[in-house]
């Protein structure tokens, strides 16, 4: 059996996860509930999508892809398709009222006489009740019925629900990959598209979000030039810069924050390492670069990047931003 | 380009009345909440579904073109309902997928949605088709539904099951808790037997339509949906799936005791009873003896009541308590002014029975198990 086709979707980078939804078709095993998760941006609805459009494809002929032109494509594309559902967090989170809706609504034979797909999008973000709720329906679930869910995090999930449902794993895209896609598929610049695609730490979705994002690029030279700035400065300078990036500062930004500092002395490390130029991302600064590279040692370029690591897991744990600022900030001015 | 038709509201206003019942104002899919529109050959198409009932309705109208829209449900009755001359003029342009409908000197323009985005139901081409009188279907409907489970997460339980074969057509709606079968003596014509669990709500939709005639309604069933057909307008229902339980096990094929009482009488006795049953749904209580029935009830905040009204009586005495309504709305349906009730035992179904030439009707009650 040729198991070489993966099911064509349009994303990049998962290969894998293609080829398992693609091999289903094919050998025409369709399982009642498939996890597809990994981190965010990755394609895991644009999967889903693809999947369910496939299943129902009236056009695809022997190809396991869906064929995108026929009434089923078609009503699935608009979003219009009866038998093709999707649920996402109302608010904060997927509520038991809404899992109700979606069992009253698989009860039913299928509309047009294909799979029944529902996408439950978020899984990771169901309430407990929600999710036994569920439960009951994937222990038992209506005939012709494929549900599938996408999470970030599985450890948020019941592990009875996970266990019902084939795990697909989505990994971070290579960095290449979405370098290159952002080239051909988004006329980005070569420049930017190698600075994106390295920023968005193996986020298709986040690096398209930062194509059209005109901010990110004063924050990030604002930032570089700021730290680079403080070296052999006094504490309470240190302190007064960490504040102004930490106070106040949403999840997101201060994550971004992160990213960029982590990039930029990432680039240092290669530098330092490789003296060669084909993978920094931050182009534009090949000059600070070659000279700061120079100045610091590849331990004390770990001692960072590893305190950029320390302080994006304190801040998932809750930590005080201006605090877990703080402390980065001393780690990375003075460590040298 | 514009596409023209004129329409009477007086025909206009009981079709799309009609199929507005199917549109859900809730639905997550926007094109659901409009009314598919399509008009050929001097007749108007009406199709609204929710994707578990769609209806559609015929209008004739006067065209010079074809052409196909969806326009808001919550709009386009109201408008045609308002219109101030009985003849109104719809045009529809293309362009900027807006239907201006003129009557008099009055004229709206509404923004339509894509009528390609909307689920048109497939007809049913294959599955069993057969004709039943329009009475007949609408009594199997008012006997049964009303005891299928509103909501349960057992979904088949908010469904009836309804067998059709070459002896009849037998309806059953049950909430696990009570059950009503009725089983119509009619003549229909089928390869082999068919069944289905068709949404009480479809048959409630349903049953409001139909009139008490001797019209033809074609039924078709198949594996996924029923259709039913009458003139020109069809009900299209998917079928919800599952396998029905066994009912007829709990069928009790011996009685304990046997009473004949007044229909009214019990009714009204009920009732009374019914003012003090509490939220805890206590249950009306119905002690029988010897030449009468005590009905009682009782509620811890409020208060007790007790009747008796006389019955005829066989068998053992016996002691039972029921939700009233269970009992009411039973009753309600009844047509004979005495009516025997059967006991199994103090904590097995009652059985109500309704026999006549052309139908057969049980009704079955499940009595609280108390021990008080």
């Amino acid at each position: 059996m040729d198991l070489q086709e993966p099911l064509h979707s349009g994303i990049v980078g998962q290969d894998y996860a293609q080829r398992m939804l693609a091999n289903t078709i094919k050998r025409k095993r369709v399982p009642h509930a498939i996890l597809l998760w990994g981190p965010v941006g990755t394609g895991k609805l644009s999967l889903a999508w693809s999947y369910a459009a496939a299943l129902n494809c009236t056009g695809r002929g022997e190809s396991v892809s869906a064929c995108g032109s026929c009434p089923s494509c078609h009503a699935i594309a608009t979003q219009n398709h009866p038998d093709v559902r999707l649920t996402e967090p109302d608010g904060q989170y997927i509520k038991i009222d809404q899992i109700r809706d979606v069992i009253e609504a698989v009860s039913y034979r299928s509309y047009f006489g294909g799979w029944k797909v529902w996408i439950l999008r978020h899984a990771d973000r169901m309430r407990d009740e929600a999710a036994n709720s569920l439960l009951r329906v994937l222990e038992d679930p209506p005939a012709g019925t494929v549900f599938l869910l996408t999470a970030e995090n599985l450890y948020s999930m019941l592990p009875t629900v996970i266990s019902r449902c084939r795990l697909v794993r989505f990994n971070p895209v290579p960095q290449r990959e979405i370098e290159s896609l952002l080239i051909d598929r988004r006329g980005v610049p070569p420049e930017k598209a190698r600075l994106l695609s390295v920023l968005c730490g193996g986020s298709v979705g986040a690096a398209l979000e930062a194509c059209s994002d005109e901010s990110l690029e004063d924050e990030r030279v604002a930032l570089i030039q700021g730290i680079r700035d403080l070296a052999g400065k006094p504490v309470w300078e240190v302190l007064d810069a960490s504040a102004r990036v930490g106070d106040g500062a949403k999840r997101a930004s201060l994550d971004r924050s992160l990213r960029i500092l982590e990039c930029w002395y990432r680039d240092l490390l290669v530098y330092r390492t490789t003296r060669g130029e084909d993978s920094i991302a931050n182009l534009d600064m090949l000059d600070q670069i070659r000279s700061d590279a120079k100045k610091c040692s590849v331990a004390d370029l770990l001692t960072r990047l590893k305190g950029i690591s320390e302080a994006r897991m304190q801040l998932a744990a809750n930590a005080n931003a201006g605090l877990v600022m703080d402390n980065l900030f001393m780690t990375l001015v003075t460590s040298d | 380009m514009d596409m023209h038709f004129n329409a009477s509201a007086n025909d206009l206003i009981p079709a799309l009345q009609l199929v507005s019942r199917a549109v859900s104002p809730k639905s997550t899919m926007q094109v659901l909440t409009g009314i598919f529109m399509s008009w050929e050959n001097n007749t108007l198409q009406l199709v609204a579904t929710d994707l578990e009932l769609g209806i559609e309705a015929f209008v004739d109208i006067q065209s010079d073109s074809s052409g196909k829209a969806v326009v808001p449900e919550k709009y386009i009755t109201e408008i045609v309902r308002r219109a101030p001359t009985e003849n109104v003029e719809f045009s529809f342009d293309s362009e900027s997928k807006s239907m201006n409908i003129v009557s008099g000197n009055a004229s709206f323009t509404i923004k339509t949605l894509d009528p390609s985005d909307f689920p048109l139901f497939h007809r049913l081409e294959k599955g069993e088709s057969f004709s039943i009188n329009e009475s007949v279907l609408k009594k199997l409907i008012r006997y049964t539904s009303f005891a299928a489970a509103t909501s349960d997460s057992r979904r088949f339980l908010t469904g009836c099951y309804a067998t059709f074969n070459n002896e009849g057509i037998t309806f059953v709606g049950t909430n696990a808790y009570r059950l009503a079968r009725m089983t119509a003596k009619t003549n229909i014509e089928v390869d082999h037997e068919v069944s289905a669990i068709i949404p009480a709500k479809t048959l409630n939709h349903l049953e409001r339509f139909l009139e008490d005639s001797e019209d033809t309604v074609v039924v078709t069933v198949d594996d996924r949906q029923v259709m039913f057909q009458k003139g020109n307008t069809t009900f299209v229902s998917r079928l919800i799936d599952g396998s029905y339980p066994d009912y007829k096990r709990i069928i009790p094929s011996s009685f304990e005791t046997e009473i004949v009482v007044e229909r009214d009488a019990l009714f009204h006795s009920i009732e009374r009873a019914a003012l003090f049953v509490g939220d805890d749904s206590s249950g009306v209580r119905m002690e029988i003896v010897d030449g009468s029935v005590e009905v009682s009830s009782r509620s811890t905040e409020v208060g007790s009541l007790s009747d008796r009204i006389p019955a005829e009586k066989s068998g053992e005495d016996l002691r039972v308590v029921l939700r009233w309504e269970y009992l009411t709305d039973v009753l309600r349906l009844l047509k004979d002014e005495s009516i025997g009730i059967k006991f199994a035992g103090k904590v097995k179904p009652i059985c109500l029975q309704e026999q006549a030439d052309e139908y057969d009707y049980l009704y079955l009650i499940m009595p609280f198990n108390t021990e008080s």
